[in-house]
């Protein structure tokens, strides 16, 4: 009997040893759940947007570019024109160096005792369009001012410390691959849009005076040599803005190249088959973006055409086009169209960047969940520089802690 | 007419009046509950839920509340568990809050003219949320099922009797917790500098209130060996209203007596903003399961089960949204100001949600018994096919099919005399489930959202303790 009650206190106690022991043990299993699972109560890292944005401009501290904010390249005494981002990471840009401004009557006061002519851009900020057709138009600094634009491409560098993206949005200086060197160019080349091939060459397509050309590379790095004459030739009025895809993930495309590019407030839309011998194929079809209240006047023009072509999380493949909508107030509103095969476009009918001066969109994709875009406009209110800006999305991916 | 047979005849009877005046006086609407996710009981989910014929502990009163009359003991659970998502849409994480709780629970049994009855309880207590109400924009992408559902507090109360040894029947009600919300806000809004010069004040009236529902189930013994169990959990949907109000409509309203101005460009002005959103909040459809358990030793029990779960009847959580917003703009500054003049709302969209079937199997097994000791282990499966059609147009409803896999142990004590008249049980459960990628393709290419891929997983973990007094 004694025995008997010995062991069964016995058993108790290891019993209750046992449940300390399975209580413990599920203690821990739940602790480091608590600790390492389930995630940051609150908002998602990041919802999917479709290239649809809003694009966040990216902060300085994102960027390490110190000013203007979200400016993804920066260099003193230098104004870019249009940018875009190849494949390969890179940015291709133009841009000049600005001329010592004259400044012939600063400090001789007129009648009124104001100075008439401080030597400041009469055209610098936004505004209307000029009458006349000015190339200055739509905040477009004054080139005149400036010396030849020409291109230049900046390497991409791996970026430190991401979360979610192990590239560098934002650019060093560069150097320059292409200038003008043939008479139909007119003595500036600008507006650089890269396709790098299976192979590693390049195409580069680039506008001038004359119309649109494009130079050949052996690889990035260049050396490029400029056509000899312009693919898409000007008329009475002047191609620009050249955005060149290849469509071999497309289906149903005419061409195994298109070529967007922007001429007389329009965006046409030319097929190749080598990307070297280019025919026109006719007007981009676009509903016109409606004004969302009286801020943003109609649509008067479409320009500036940034084309990529994207493969979207169910394997389907097809054309996004931003562009710009150029607006009666004078304000360029940067949208997108798609089409699955590069010819018949879906417009978006929305704004994908809140700021109201950007153009020449340019979009890189980091996967099918984030996306850079690149656009061009003033770098202050009222400037007359200019540079290019990086935003992303979705916005709510940081790439650096918030602080 | 047996006396036996006439006092069970009697028993019945007043436990069916019982019921169906606990049925009748529910109303048909109700809300979503934790337990369809997560389970009830370290034992009952360590089995993968397949316990419709085979329980009698409180988280009968989920699972199905006629277990309750099979309990030999007066019984009083408690446990804990938690629940973590790592839940993605396109491989970012979707941060859908943890879920932590206590449930506890009892079962008291009794006998009414020879008749054996039960009395249940069951409570499932959130750490963080009495009841959550969100409204998020149409076509914001969500985890319909886990990011919002189970934020309820849960309460069930059960009877079940024992009319013969080989038939239980229990029914009773459940209560969750839910709310309607008012935002007021008042003051004064600088339009030229919001942050710095405003000075506003807000007001928010949160109505906390109790949504019934009924169940009803069967368990069926003919041998020891086998038995079989049948449970009805009917349709649920919880009507969600949140009215956000900026300003004043009504000049007497105590609260808002001095509306919201507009300042910052000369005399104030007044506006009134107001915001109705009505939505389906959460909806749990009607559900029946069917289970049998199959107990061949007494040492192992082998459960297999189907739910059938009416999904199809589900209601969209995209509503009715309107939207007022009117501002007595003085005519010096029509010209600067513009009020547009309509703001458009949403109408409700069709969910087009599918029936579908969940199989489940749970085993159980003694591997090591004493005297006193008992050590169980448990383990079990289901796999709940999404519902979700594929989202072409405006809502963005994620889901994938869910695979859940659970293990969990259990040990008892029994002959505790005289330190406790009865016996002393502690499960633990670990419950995996994984819910592979699946892709949402849209109609449109540029569509706001795009197509998109969402999945994951879940862990989740608990432990229950119980006492029973014989």
């Amino acid at each position: 009997m004694r025995d008997t009650s010995t062991r069964r206190r016995s058993t108790l106690w290891l019993a209750l040893a046992g449940l300390t022991t399975l209580a413990s043990a599920a203690g821990a299993t739940l602790a480091p759940g608590c600790a390492t699972l389930g995630g940051t109560a609150g908002e998602p890292e990041g919802l999917p947007h479709n290239g649809t944005g809003p694009f966040r401009d990216l902060s300085v501290a994102e960027t390490n570019v110190r000013s203007p904010s979200g400016a993804a390249i920066a260099i003193a005494g230098v104004t870019f024109d249009s940018a875009m981002v190849a494949s390969d990471g890179s940015l291709f840009y133009a841009a000049a160096m600005a001329l010592p401004r004259s400044m012939p009557d600063a400090g001789m006061p007129d009648d009124a005792g104001v100075p008439s002519d401080a030597g400041v851009p009469t055209d610098a900020g936004m505004g209307a369009p000029d009458a006349g057709g000015s190339t200055r138009r739509y905040g477009e600094p004054d080139w005149t001012t400036h010396a030849a634009r020409a291109i230049s491409r900046s390497p991409a560098t791996a970026a430190m410390g991401l979360d979610h993206v192990t590239q560098n949005p934002a650019f060093a200086a560069g150097t320059t691959i292409l200038s003008a060197s043939q008479p139909w160019e007119g003595g500036y080349v600008s507006d650089p849009w890269a396709v790098i091939r299976g192979d590693g060459s390049v195409l580069l397509y680039y506008a001038a005076e004359g119309g649109i050309g494009v130079a050949t590379g052996a690889s990035v790095s260049g050396p490029f040599t400029g056509g000899a004459s312009p693919v898409i030739a000007a008329g009475a009025t002047t191609p620009r803005r050249p955005s060149v895809i290849d469509t071999h993930l497309l289906t149903g495309a005419s061409h195994p190249f298109l070529m967007y590019y922007e001429d007389g407030g329009r965006i046409l839309v030319a097929g190749s088959s080598d990307g070297l011998a280019w025919s026109p194929i006719g007007t981009v079809s676009l509903t016109p973006m409606p004004a969302r209240d009286d801020r943003d006047g109609d649509e008067v023009e479409v320009g500036g055409p940034g084309a990529i072509v994207v493969t979207s999380p169910a394997q389907r493949s097809f054309v996004r086009l931003y562009y710009e909508s150029r607006r009666s107030n004078g304000e360029t509103l940067v949208t997108l169209a798609a089409a699955p095969e590069g010819a018949t476009f879906e417009a978006f009918g929305r704004p994908v960047v809140e700021a109201r001066d950007r153009r020449f969109p340019s979009a890189y994709e980091i996967d099918d969940r984030i996306s850079f875009l690149y656009t061009w406009g003033p770098d202050g209110p009222g400037t007359s520089d200019a540079t290019t800006f990086v935003g992303i999305a979705p916005g709510g991916v940081r790439l650096v802690p918030e602080m | 007419m047996s006396t036996r047979a006439f006092t069970s005849a009697v028993g019945t009877s007043t436990f069916l009046v019982a019921l169906a005046a606990l049925v009748v006086a529910s109303p048909s609407v109700a809300s979503a509950q934790p337990m369809d996710t997560y389970g009830m009981g370290s034992r009952s989910i360590a089995m993968g839920g397949a316990v419709t014929a085979d329980v009698e502990d409180f988280s009968a009163n989920y699972y199905n509340p006629a277990g309750l009359a099979r309990a030999g003991a007066a019984r009083i659970g408690i446990g804990y568990f938690g629940a973590f998502h790592e839940l993605q849409i396109n491989q970012l994480d979707s941060n859908v809050d943890p879920a932590r709780g206590l449930v506890l629970g009892l079962v008291v049994p009794g006998e009414i003219e020879g008749v054996r009855f039960a009395f249940g309880l069951g409570v499932h207590l959130n750490d963080d949320y009495i009841s959550r109400t969100r409204s998020l924009p149409s076509r914001r992408p969500r985890w319909e099922f886990y990011d919002n559902r189970p934020r309820r507090t849960f309460l069930a109360a059960h009877l079940a009797i024992r009319p013969v040894d080989w038939l239980t029947i229990g029914g009773g009600i459940s209560f969750l917790s839910f709310s309607t919300n008012t935002l007021s806000v008042r003051g004064e809004l600088d339009v030229l500098m919001a942050e710095r010069r405003s000075h506003l004040e807000h007001q928010i009236l949160a109505d906390l209130t109790t949504i019934r529902y009924p169940q009803v189930g069967v368990q069926v013994q003919p041998i020891p060996e086998l038995s079989f169990g049948a449970v009805y959990r009917g349709q649920f949907a919880l009507d969600s209203k949140l009215l956000a109000v900026v300003g004043c409509e009504t000049p007497g309203d105590p609260f808002c007596s001095s509306g919201l101005n507009f300042t910052g460009f000369g005399d104030p002005f007044p506006g009134y903003f107001n915001l109705l959103s009505q939505a389906v909040n959460a909806f749990v459809p009607q559900q029946v399961s069917l289970g049998g358990s199959w107990s061949p030793t007494p040492d192992f029990r082998l459960n297999l089960e189907v739910t059938w779960v009416n999904w199809s009847a589900y209601v969209s959580p995209v509503g009715r949204s309107e939207i007022e917003l009117t501002i007595e703009v003085p005519a010096a500054l029509r010209d600067r100001i513009r009020v547009p003049d309509a703001i458009v709302g949403t109408t409700p969209q069709p969910a087009l949600f599918e029936d579908r079937f969940v199989p489940r199997i749970g085993a159980e097994g003694t591997f090591f018994r004493e005297r006193m000791v008992a050590l169980r282990g448990r383990g079990g499966f289901y796999w709940e096919h999404s519902p979700v059609p594929n989202q072409m147009q405006l809502t963005n409803l994620a889901d994938s099919d869910r695979f859940v896999f659970s293990a969990g142990l259990g040990m008892r004590l029994d002959d505790l005399r005289p330190l406790l008249p009865g016996f002393l049980q502690m499960d633990f459960h670990f419950q995996y489930s994984f819910l592979p990628d699946r892709t949402m393709t849209k109609g449109s290419l540029v569509d706001p959202v795009g197509d998109y891929r969402v999945g994951g997983q879940m862990f989740a973990g608990g432990v229950t303790f119980e006492v029973g007094f014989e």
